[in-house]
């Protein structure tokens, strides 16, 4: 490990760094220090995007979600408890839906200057469009496995550790 | 890719998306009468089995669409989860999924 890092600061005086040497601009010296400056104890992008809550609350109701929508925590007041069910489960499912837009937001703010503009742009213009909550559905006959497959949506949101 | 969970006693269904964002939830008398404690503990309990199963779904959808994805690769892409959901899940998906 050492030795590699040595090697690198070798490299970067030989090279001495040149203009634009990175898409954004920045020279191989300003990269190799950019790289020095990350503290490796610092949490990783994972853990840091693993850790984000998204949080609404209405009539009674909190509801707390992780980034991929998932509710993680649900709290009842006097309020909800007099709500009828239907109400309420329509309630839970409201404050869900902006709970996770909220933790969008927080995931997409954590991605700034990580995956470079272009990517935090596009990934800001995604989190706006799924601002309105989901809605709920009731398809009972709907058919379970070719159904399935053709709303098949890759989980954007994963990170590998 | 949904999973789907119930508690028939106490009149509570829950729906959700792989990930786990909520798709439906239905909720009737019985289910109130376990207070806000109670009735927390039961919807959040059934997200994460019904999530469980979603996941799972998607993990063997993934592995027969991606060529030489392995279970590592499904861990860090956070197709995992509680290991004794898993389980259970595995034990209800439906042999359509479980093609390798």
């Amino acid at each position: 490990m050492n030795d590699h890092r040595g090697e690198e600061r070798r490299h970067r005086d030989d090279v001495g760094g040149s203009p634009a040497d990175s898409e954004d601009g920045r020279t191989v010296v300003e990269l190799l220090a950019h790289a020095d400056s990350i503290d490796p104890a610092a949490p990783s992008l994972h853990s840091r995007l693993a850790a984000v809550r998204g949080r609404a609350d209405g009539r009674g109701v909190s509801a707390t979600v992780d980034l991929h929508g998932k509710l993680v925590g649900l709290e009842f007041g006097r309020e909800a408890m007099g709500l009828p069910p239907m109400t309420l489960a329509a309630v839970i499912q409201e404050l869900a839906g902006r709970a996770t837009a909220a933790a969008l937001a927080e995931g997409v703010a954590l991605l700034d200057g990580v995956g470079g503009p272009l990517i935090a742009t596009a990934l800001a213009a995604r989190a706006e469009d799924g601002t309105e909550p989901p809605r709920p559905t009731r398809r009972p006959t709907r058919r379970a496995v070719a159904d399935d497959e053709e709303t098949y949506t890759p989980q954007t949101w994963a990170v590998p550790h | 890719m949904t999973g789907h969970a119930d508690d028939p006693a106490h009149t509570i269904t829950v729906q959700v998306e792989a990930g786990g964002a909520l798709r439906s939830l239905s909720l009737a008398g019985p289910a109130l009468r376990l207070g806000p404690i109670g009735l927390a503990d039961a919807i959040l309990d059934l997200v994460d089995t019904a999530t469980a199963r979603a996941n799972q779904r998607e993990r063997f959808v993934l592995r027969d669409r991606v060529g030489g994805i392995g279970d590592e690769e499904l861990d860090a892409l956070g197709f995992g989860g509680p290991g004794d959901l898993i389980e259970a899940a595995e034990t209800t998906t439906p042999e359509t999924w479980r093609v390798s």
